[in-house]
């Protein structure tokens, strides 16, 4: 084996160097050439995609040098196994690639831990990831492996592993960082399915020259059929774009939303949109009795102002956090381990997330800044446009983590709160038409003032409480902007004051001749788990307010309570709220009934009982307001299936398949529509046929007897005549000499 | 002696050898007793499949032309009748037929062709 | 005299391509000790055959041993008891002829260095010589090196002594019947060259159209397949001569070619009249009459004349 490495080394190391020059300039690229703020995503986003191509040119390399028989006899004729020469060619293959695209992240990661006086803003275990994927990478390895060694009936059939691959590592790498974290557990685990998937066929049918009985049929079928069901929507998006573009401003729709009014009632407001423009609308009070959808159809009170109380909408963002500290604990891991690399000493006993970024403000010149906090120092670093450190400014006790303690704490993943929007809030205080960013921190609230040059502490955190919401406060046609936070069971309301309404209340503070007034109310527990929780302060008193939460499905929670958080007055309200999209929504729709495949309607009606919040989509009321919509989703739908299904039997009876499994297929083909019977066709060869020289009827040639006549078929018509030797061997008399 | 073969002819190679050897021996290049090269040494010389001299050698040695001594090699033997009178015949008259066939194109006359032969004999029959 | 098992053994031995049979039935046993030659146009199966014995392509039915043992599943052992000499003499570009000795040594287990090395004397290539500067016929000989070297019980080669010159074939020739001097040693080769097969073969077998037609010692291939030359053009009537395997009109005579002659293929002859001469076939010819196919009647020399 050793020598079979050798040999993969020898013959394709050449490449490295070249693949190592350009993943260099990739990675010297991502780190200087766009931005001073260090974008992981971006670097591995490039540097994943560089390695998927330098594996898949390497997976094509080493296995088309041994495609054709002369090579692969030399190779593979001799007193090894088959498995120890695919094992070789693997081990060869993953260490040219690692050594083509590890060498720049490395040195990126060690320089990154050395000097800290540079001015890109990252962490040296922030390559870990980056490092991980960039090997995960490898997986399109044994995908171009399998393109050249597998036979197929169609080049398309043939190349599609590579593609799945692709896909399935983009699929990866993008729900790294995407809104929903658990993504990237599944991200995960379907890279690692298809890296085991596409070795295990490559081995198959490398052992094989190129066949396919043997190979992981089923799973290979399954990504086959499932990026081609992505490639299908990929289309029906582009498709759906395309409609949208075109008809957008054609099309209108309608939406209904619950709001508080400004007597702190909750009302129905209703518009009419035309594009994204708002044409008409009117509200209705909402009533305990029943819906009040009726009230809409009047015609004479359209254009009713909206105008409503100052309200704060918090949403309750903690499932989001967990799932988020939930898939960085598997980086914890590399985290923890690479800590034991030795590193320099500034860096060793430092906590690795010295530095955050904390958002950008426009300063009174219109120049941009961006704010870094450096934790170590304890200050907040300015930058200007042209990456240059123009100020520090050094908040009181700024040390600590950012206020959402997981992520930041235990984290050595997600270094730059770039991403994270909760970590700082910008703030507009309209009258003096100045801009402020309020940051929360672990021990406390800061705002930049003074146009962005002073740091204030203006509001101690509750310890030990995680933030769970931090939101501005929404008032139409108003200039001022409040700050809301929420905490487990608490809310504190921030409100900027001027110097005019100087109060003296232990509530208050005062920073730089503005003040800001707090006000911290308990929710009632009717409150605390709602996900999303409209509140506002009832007009003319100064204790009480209103709030508005939902509880799933259409029912509505209107409390009336005071800042004690006793309720005063509680009332229920059961509303449905039945927008309609626009036109332009209706033909995409009907594509994607053609495309969608039963299973997934499953999946999605399971998951909107379970999150106990559907999709308009699912209810029974939605389809009776739209009868052709309805009936043509139907139609598309039957239409699927049936294509589903007569092209799954085609492929049955073309390969010869018992009625058994053509049974099991065409099950599969209801559930999973036409990709299950074009996943079929990608991965099965067909059965060799040939005319039966005894009944005259097609009939399989690879076994021995014809199916329809039982006459052995090895009765070849020889034509001419043949010589053979029937005797048993002979051998030639020697004379003893 | 010098042995040859001729590949891509009509006549198989052992049986080349076999008349070669039978040429030299009743033209007396090869005399009693003498020996002939070893299968495997004859067979590098003319770089062909040992098995084919070896055939040659055993068909020789059946018909009694070459007498195998075991250990020893292969030698030409005592002559010795081993064909029927029939079979001595046939042979007879083909050697004939060749000879005939060959130099009727040369113009001799038939008394002129007798008359060599007759002188042939003679010779013959005093080297032997 | 000997009750062995063939070291090459196939038994209805089909393989479809697509809907196509590229081997049909082909039922062949290679003996112990002996050269087999197997002969065939381009593309009639033979090196599909070689695929199918080596256990790299999988046969629609029937099955294929070497050295007993079936080409499904050669172990690492039997596989290091074969040796195959890839057509073209196909060798990795980058090698040196030692790398090539440290390749096959660490994966044989019967590897002989002392044969290696006089081998490569005798061919003119040095240890140290890179596969591509080498010549044609010190790459074959490198090749022959690395596959006799390993001392193989069984030889397949794939027309071993193509694109060589006239040296470096006769070189692989003396090689080949070196190897098959020792005993116990079977050769199973494949080539287009006639005089070799003459040179190398004990055995003959004939693939035409993916079957088996010839199958037989060299012996009673040849004293089996006999010509008739009759000095008259034939337009019809030949087929029936009982054996007929092949006929071909040159201007006014007809050559026949006919398996295992006897009184009745005499008189069928004579009945078509003319004169008929009975005449000795060259291997060439014999072989030529089976892989002659239907539509190549009379000579090209002839139609391109017009005629």
């Amino acid at each position: 084996m050793k020598t079979i490495v050798w040999k993969e080394l020898r013959e394709h190391g050449f490449w490295v160097p070249l693949a190592l020059a350009a993943t260099s300039l990739i990675t010297l690229y991502a780190m200087y050439g766009q931005d001073l703020l260090f974008n992981r995503l971006d670097l591995m986003a490039m540097s994943v995609f560089a390695a998927a191509i330098i594996a898949s040119l390497l997976g094509a390399f080493q296995s088309w040098s041994n495609y054709r028989l002369e090579s692969r006899a030399l190779l593979l004729h001799r007193s090894i196994t088959a498995k120890a020469a695919f094992a070789a060619k693997f081990i060869a293959g993953l260490l040219m690639h690692s050594l083509a695209t590890l060498p720049p992240l490395l040195a990126a990661a060690v320089w990154i831990a050395m000097d800290d006086r540079h001015t890109l803003v990252a962490y040296w275990d922030e390559m870990l990831p980056v490092m991980g994927y960039t090997l995960l990478a490898f997986l399109c390895w044994p995908a171009s492996f399998l393109v050249v060694q597998r036979h197929a009936r169609w080049i398309g059939s043939r190349l599609l592993p590579l593609p799945c691959a692709i896909w399935i590592l983009a699929f990866s790498v993008m729900s790294t960082e995407s809104v929903d974290s658990q993504l990237c557990w599944v991200g995960l685990g379907l890279a690692v399915f298809a890296a085991g998937t596409f070795s295990f066929a490559a081995y198959n049918t490398f052992v094989s020259l190129g066949r396919v009985n043997g190979s992981p049929r089923v799973a290979l079928g399954m990504l086959h059929g499932l990026s081609l069901l992505v490639a299908a929507f990929a289309t029906a998006i582009a498709i759906q774009q395309y409609h949208y573009e075109h008809s957008y401003l054609a099309g209108t729709s309608t939406t209904h939303s619950i709001r508080l009014d400004q007597d702190g009632e909750p009302i129905l407001a209703f518009a009419e949109f035309s594009g994204n423009q708002i044409r008409r609308s009117k509200a209705a009070k909402m009533s305990t009795e029943g819906s009040v959808l009726d009230q809409l159809k009047a015609v004479d009170d359209w254009e009713v102002s909206l105008s409503r109380l100052p309200t704060w909408y918090l949403a309750n963002s903690e499932p989001r956090l967990a799932s988020m500290n939930a898939s960085q604990k598997l980086f914890q891991v590399l985290g923890t381990l690479a800590r034991r690399i030795a590193t320099p000493p500034r860096t060793a006993d430092a906590d690795s997330l010295q530095r955050n970024l904390v958002g950008q403000i426009l300063n009174p010149k219109l120049a941009v800044w961006i704010y870094v906090l450096d934790r170590r120092s304890g200050k907040i670093l300015v930058y200007s446009e042209d990456n240059e450190l123009t100020h520090e400014l050094s908040p009181e006790k700024a040390t600590g983590a950012i206020r959402f303690r997981e992520l930041a704490d235990n984290s050595a993943w997600n270094a730059n709160f770039y991403y994270s929007h909760y970590s700082a809030a910008q703030v507009v205080y309209a009258p003096q038409g100045e801009t402020y960013l309020v940051v929360a921190f672990e021990d406390a609230a800061y705002v930049l003032e003074n146009d962005g040059m002073t740091v204030s502490r203006f509001f101690d955190m509750p310890n030990g409480t995680p933030l769970i919401a931090s939101s501005k406060c929404n008032q139409f046609g108003a200039g001022v902007v409040d700050q809301g936070l929420r905490f487990g069971d608490r809310l504190v309301m921030i409100q900027p004051r001027g110097d005019r309404e100087r109060k003296t209340t232990s509530e208050t503070a005062s920073v730089q001749g503005v003040r800001y007034f707090q006000t911290t109310v308990n929710l009632p527990t009717q409150l605390v788990d709602a996900p999303l929780l409209q509140i506002a302060r009832l007009p003319g008193s100064r204790d009480e307010l209103v709030a508005l939460a939902t509880k799933g499905g259409d029912n509505y929670l209107w409390v009336r309570l005071n800042v004690a958080g006793e309720v005063l007055e509680e009332r229920t309200y059961h509303q449905p709220t039945p927008s309609t999209g626009p036109a332009y929504q209706q033909a995409p729709q009907v594509l994607v009934a053609a495309l969608f495949p039963l299973i997934g309607f499953g999946l999605l009606v399971m998951i909107s009982l379970s999150v106990g919040q559907g999709l308009e989509q699912f209810e029974w009321d939605y389809w009776l307001a739209n009868p052709s919509a309805s009936i043509a989703f139907c139609a598309f739908l039957v239409l699927q299936i049936v294509v589903a299904l007569s092209l799954t039997y085609w492929a049955c009876r073309h390969y010869r398949f018992s009625k058994t499994v053509t049974r099991r297929w065409l099950f599969a083909s209801l559930l999973g529509g036409p990709f299950v019977g074009l996943g079929l066709m990608s991965v099965t060869t067909p059965v060799a046929i040939q005319w039966c020289a005894t009944c005259r009827k097609r009939c399989r040639a690879d076994v021995g007897e014809c199916e329809n006549c039982q006459q052995a078929l090895d009765q070849p018509s020889r034509r001419g005549i043949e010589i053979f030797d029937n005797e048993r061997v002979n051998p030639v008399a020697t004379v003893a000499i | 002696m010098q042995l040859k073969v001729n590949l891509g002819g009509n006549r198989p190679i052992y049986k080349q050898i076999i008349d070669q050897v039978r040429q030299a021996v009743s033209s007396g290049e090869l005399p009693v007793g003498a020996s002939l090269p070893s299968v495997r040494q004859l067979a590098e010389e003319l770089v062909i499949n040992h098995n084919t001299v070896a055939r040659a050698y055993a068909e020789l040695v059946r018909e009694g032309t070459l007498e195998s001594q075991h250990g020893r090699g292969v030698f030409v033997a005592k002559r010795r009748s081993v064909f029927s009178a029939t079979e001595r015949k046939r042979r007879f008259q083909h050697a004939l037929d060749v000879f005939l066939a060959d130099v009727s194109v040369l113009g001799y006359s038939a008394d002129q062709i007798q008359a060599e032969v007759a002188a042939k004999l003679e010779s013959f029959a005093a080297t032997e | 005299m000997l009750d062995r098992t063939p070291a090459v053994r196939t038994r209805g031995l089909t393989r479809f391509f697509g809907d196509k049979a590229v081997l049909q039935g082909l039922t062949l046993d290679v003996p112990v000790g002996e050269v087999s030659a197997l002969i065939g146009h381009n593309g009639a199966g033979k090196t599909t055959l070689i695929r199918l014995l080596l256990g790299m392509l999988e046969p629609t039915r029937g099955s294929c041993e070497l050295l007993g043992c079936d080409s499904q599943s050669l172990s690492p052992e039997t596989r290091g008891r074969i040796g195959y000499l890839a057509e073209g003499h196909f060798l990795w570009w980058w090698m040196r002829a030692k790398d090539a000795a440290r390749f096959q040594r660490e994966t044989f287990p019967s590897w002989d260095q002392q044969m290696f090395d006089s081998i490569l004397r005798f061919f003119g290539v040095s240890p140290n010589d890179r596969v591509r500067h080498v010549s044609r016929g010190q790459r074959a000989g490198i090749a022959l090196a690395m596959t006799l070297a390993t001392d193989p019980e069984l030889l397949v080669l794939d027309d071993p002594s193509m694109g060589l010159d006239p040296v470096a074939r006769r070189a692989l020739v003396e090689g080949l019947l070196a190897f098959a001097r020792r005993d116990g040693r079977t050769i199973l080769i494949c080539t287009h060259l006639l005089d070799d097969v003459e040179r190398l073969a004990d055995r003959v077998a004939v693939i035409s159209g993916g079957q088996l037609v010839v199958n037989a010692s060299m012996d009673s291939f040849r004293e089996r397949v006999v010509g008739w030359r009759i000095d008259r053009a034939i337009s019809s009537g030949l087929q029936g001569i009982p054996g007929l395997i092949d006929s071909r009109q040159i201007g006014d005579r007809t050559h026949v070619v006919i398996a295992d002659p006897d009184d009745e293929t005499a008189a069928a002859i004579d009945r078509l009249g003319g004169e008929a001469i009975q005449e000795e076939l060259s291997l060439e010819d014999s072989i030529l009459a089976f892989l002659r196919p239907a539509t190549m009647i009379g000579s090209l020399s002839h139609a391109l004349e017009g005629k």
